[in-house]
């Protein structure tokens, strides 16, 4: 049964109505809007959700805008979410979103997969404009890096099911760690690499950076840290001067494709975008160049704006939903046309373009 | 997973006379070892080579502390050290960044010493008490020409609701590479502000307001 067919709202008819027409699932529109326009709750500037559709009752990852004053979600104390008055889910669990120092990813056959680790490093950053990131405090990186990693595996370690250990971790991700140079990225995947051997955690390392650039750093990383990931964190094609902090913005777009070129050579490559700053015909024109060089699915995120400031960024374009369904077609076409069979994990990104179906196909796989 | 609680920071169990901008809270926590060589390399469990320095488990998972910022506490014995807090899903942790964490008594439930404050048993672990406070995060001063830009258009950072919001306008702003990037930065600043300075009541819910394009000249 269909979302609209349960609720005959005008106002949950208004957030999909277009939806059909890009051959884009109910579900997957809805949780597009909830991305674009967050939650009422007094729960923080950005809430952790584990979410259950009423038509999708599978329990998935959403972490959203939670301050707003204006928009269509609501979520009760008791975790329903609400449409303009209507229920349409249930959150079986709700987290204030500012106990970021790691967490436990991808959720299969009783196991967590892949990890994420946000190391220090804020408090040297001064954040990009969109990035909810920096709303939080700044970190202070006190501690020296190999105590640090260690007390965020400690961390994930003491989460794990009973039974369970960080050696069956396939991926550890770092995130957010903003590191101001190519060495200084560099020293610390080593260091990372090394704390994971110790710890006897054979996992590949993915790094979203924008700074790793030379084929000298990419040939380090092949040789002493792979199997490593890079994605390059990309985010936008214009305006960035404007939106980016400088570490990011003085890597040009048009050096992207022959950037992660390079890099495959020896890692696998992927990009993130944040989709909802740039006009269509440059996001088009980007995933073109973009699309061909990746070995790991894109992670093509819904901007979410937080606040005021943030909803200033959106490209006029991206107001209207049928931006990001778009959106959808132009990197479901592009990678159908270069015969790509990467599709959408859904589990590593949480304000995802696509949360059922990529391309027609029904998304299969972790959610969380 | 563990069974820990969410825990609003600074509420009733605030404690003692704390400077501005302290939080105090009474907190249960209990030690965990990771073992570790001499050069303090952390090594496999079930090594022998002694139990290294500890990582402080809170029995509460906290929620608005400010990670990972260093912050006091108060053992059961009375010493004082500073600790960095680590948010995570189901717990809150701290690395002590000093050694008064070697005053905090024997966690394992078969040698908790008699004698020492009555601990918590949740959960098959001993608990003891402890007095964490956490400082609030200052905001940055607002510079110069957003001041003036702001005041010049009657609008205030403060009418900015969450301190979050109001340190990224800051720290967007001064961080702006050149004049140009700059002044553009502060007049997306200004309009936001003067934005909440006008809106004194939430926009009604309705369903021309959450249309497909609804924002065009909505006054977020």
């Amino acid at each position: 049964m269909s979302v609209l067919s349960r609720c005959r709202s005008g106002v949950v008819d208004a957030l999909v109505s277009d939806a059909g027409q890009y051959g884009v699932p109910d579900v997957d529109a809805l949780l597009l809007a909830l991305n674009l326009y967050g939650l009422c709750t007094p729960l923080g500037a950005r809430v952790r959700l584990q979410l259950s559709l009423i038509t999708s009752p599978e329990v998935r990852t959403v972490v959203v805008a939670a301050g707003r004053s204006d928009p269509p979600f609501t979520l009760s104390d008791d975790g329903w979410l609400y449409a303009a008055g209507v229920p349409i889910g249930r959150a079986v669990r709700t987290d204030a979103d500012d106990a970021v120092s790691g967490y436990l990813r991808c959720w299969k056959h009783g196991t967590w997969w892949a990890a994420t680790i946000n190391p220090a490093g804020r408090s040297r950053c001064t954040g990009c404009a969109f990035c909810p990131t920096s709303l939080e405090p700044p970190a202070d990186p006190v501690l020296t890096l190999e105590r640090e990693l260690h007390a965020l595996l400690d961390g994930l370690e003491l989460q794990l099911p009973p039974g369970g250990t960080l050696r069956s971790l396939h991926e550890v991700a770092v995130s957010t760690a903003c590191y101001r140079t190519e060495n200084a990225a560099l020293e610390a995947m080593v260091m990372l690499r090394k704390v994971l051997r110790s710890r006897r955690i054979n996992a590949r390392i993915v790094l979203l950076s924008s700074v790793l650039r030379s084929r000298e750093a990419f040939r380090f990383l092949a040789e002493h840290v792979a199997p490593f990931g890079l994605f390059l964190t990309a985010e936008c094609v214009s305006r960035r001067d404007f939106l980016l902090k400088n570490t990011k913005a003085d890597l040009l777009p048009e050096a992207m494709p022959a950037l992660l070129a390079e890099a495959g050579a020896g890692l696998d490559t992927s990009f993130t975008y944040i989709a909802g700053l740039d006009t269509t015909v440059q996001l088009e024109k980007f995933m073109t160049v973009m699309l061909p060089q990746v070995t790991l699915f894109p992670s093509v995120q819904i901007f979410q704006p937080h606040k005021r400031i943030m909803d200033r960024l959106l490209s006029p374009e991206a107001e209207c939903l049928g931006y990001y369904y778009n959106a959808r077609r132009v990197v479901e076409n592009i990678m159908t046309d270069l015969g790509s069979p990467l599709t959408p994990e859904l589990w590593r990104c949480y304000r995802s373009l696509w949360a059922t179906e990529y391309a027609g196909h029904a998304l299969t796989g972790p959610t969380r | 997973m563990s069974a820990a609680v969410n825990v609003p920071f600074g509420g009733a169990e605030t404690t003692g006379a704390m400077l501005a901008g302290e939080v105090g809270r009474a907190v249960w926590l209990r030690a965990t070892y990771r073992p570790q060589d001499a050069a303090g390399t952390a090594l496999d469990a079930g090594t022998g080579c002694g139990r290294g320095r500890p990582v402080l488990v809170f029995r509460d998972r906290f929620v608005g502390v400010p990670m990972r910022r260093p912050a006091v506490l108060a053992y059961p014995g009375g010493a004082r050290g500073r600790v960095r807090l680590f948010g995570f899903d189901d717990l809150t942790l701290a690395v002590p960044l000093d050694t008064a964490a070697d005053t905090l008594p024997d966690s394992t439930p078969d040698t908790a010493t008699i004698g020492n404050p009555s601990p918590d048993r949740a959960g098959g672990f001993v608990w003891w008490r402890a007095v964490l406070t956490t400082f609030d995060p200052r905001t940055p001063p607002v510079p110069a020409d957003l001041a003036t830009a702001l005041s010049a258009a009657g609008a205030d950072l403060a009418s900015v609701s969450m301190a979050g919001h109001r340190r990224h306008a800051v720290l967007w702003v001064a961080a702006a590479p050149n004049a140009r990037i700059r002044a553009a930065r502060v007049a997306t600043v200004v309009d936001a502000a003067r934005a909440c300075s006008t809106a004194v009541t939430a926009v009604a819910v309705t369903g021309q307001a959450v249309s497909s394009c609804r924002r065009g000249g909505d006054p977020r």
